[in-house]
């Protein structure tokens, strides 16, 4: 303020120390100012690049997950397939013993494969009520084996369609999630 | 769990069905035995299931393996015989029975095409 008066009434040539102390002070706020703002603008440019690694981690960490579906569903499905398969030749033979071994497999794998089914995004719910409604069925199915008697295909025949039905499903869906597990060019970048 | 809870909890459960089969938001299947019909989730199953030689009613609870994780079986009030009425937990599996099996079967709908039948035949 005394500086400025000074320099108003007075040529520069005429400033004392005082007001020089007080040019050259203002002249030090412009410039730790200036680099305050160049710091701000660094640390914001640094959490930017921080948040866009981060959503690049995430989605390379799903799409990996992706991938690990897919091979897995591409060796399960077929299994259950085979199963399937010696599900209706133990029931043409009418082998009552080998059509319960068969059902329980059949219980045990379709479970593993709704565990991997159910860590899906979205949630494929078709693939999983299918899956869900044919273990049901092979236990039911199960059971009236060990009561029953009569022709193996009376006991069984709605758990054997259920099955059918399941395993086509997912065929359909591994083809589906074979496609997905590619990456995109978006997530693979430019 | 004690058995109490295990008890309280199956019928909670089947009430529970009872009501959304009622209201028409949950659909049973039949299966195999045709007095047994179940209910398919995405990691559970429900079955419901009916004993004519002993008049019991039996809700199962089954996992994704379709192992019954849980189960109730009730038969009728031995000490009470001289009433329709075998104990209101019974009632909830014999209503639930009685609901799934019309979920199942579609027997409303079944009922309506049997009438319209009737009625759209024509006269001699």
């Amino acid at each position: 303020m005394m500086a400025t008066g000074l320099a108003a009434s007075r040529g520069w040539w005429e400033v004392g120390w005082v007001g020089w102390v007080g040019v050259i002070g203002f002249a030090a706020t412009l410039i730790g100012l200036y680099f305050t703002w160049a710091q701000a603008r660094d640390a914001k440019d640094h959490a930017t690049n921080a948040e866009v690694a981060a959503q690049a981690a995430s989605s390379a960490i799903e799409l990996t997950q992706r991938q690990l579906r897919s091979n897995q569903m591409l060796i399960l499905v077929p299994q259950l397939r085979w199963i399937a398969q010696e599900i209706d030749t133990s029931i043409a033979t009418n082998e009552r013993d080998a059509t319960r071994r068969n059902f329980d497999n059949w219980r045990w794998q379709a479970s593993h494969v709704s565990g991997v089914l159910s860590d899906d995004r979205p949630v494929p719910r078709k693939a999983l009520g299918a899956l869900q409604e044919s273990v049901t069925l092979a236990t039911e199915a199960t059971t009236a084996l060990l009561k029953g008697e009569g022709r193996i295909l009376d006991s069984c025949e709605q758990a054997r369609a259920s099955i059918n039905a399941a395993c086509n499903l997912l065929n359909a869906y591994v083809g589906q999630s074979a496609n997905h597990a590619i990456p995109s060019e978006k997530e693979v970048g430019p | 769990m004690s058995d109490d809870e295990n008890h309280a909890r199956l019928i909670e459960i089947a009430r529970t069905a009872l009501d959304r089969t009622q209201a028409k938001t949950i659909k049973w299947k039949t299966t195999d035995d045709e007095d047994t019909f179940f209910y398919s989730g995405l990691k559970t199953s429900l079955v419901a299931d009916y004993f004519p030689r002993l008049g019991a009613y039996e809700l199962r609870v089954l996992n994704s393996r379709g192992t019954a994780i849980a189960s109730i079986k009730l038969e009728p009030d031995t000490f009470d015989m001289s009433s329709m009425d075998g104990g209101v937990d019974y009632n909830i599996l014999r209503d639930l029975h009685a609901a799934a099996r019309e979920s199942a079967l579609d027997i409303d709908g079944t009922l309506a095409a049997a009438l319209d039948e009737l009625l759209d035949v024509p006269p001699f």
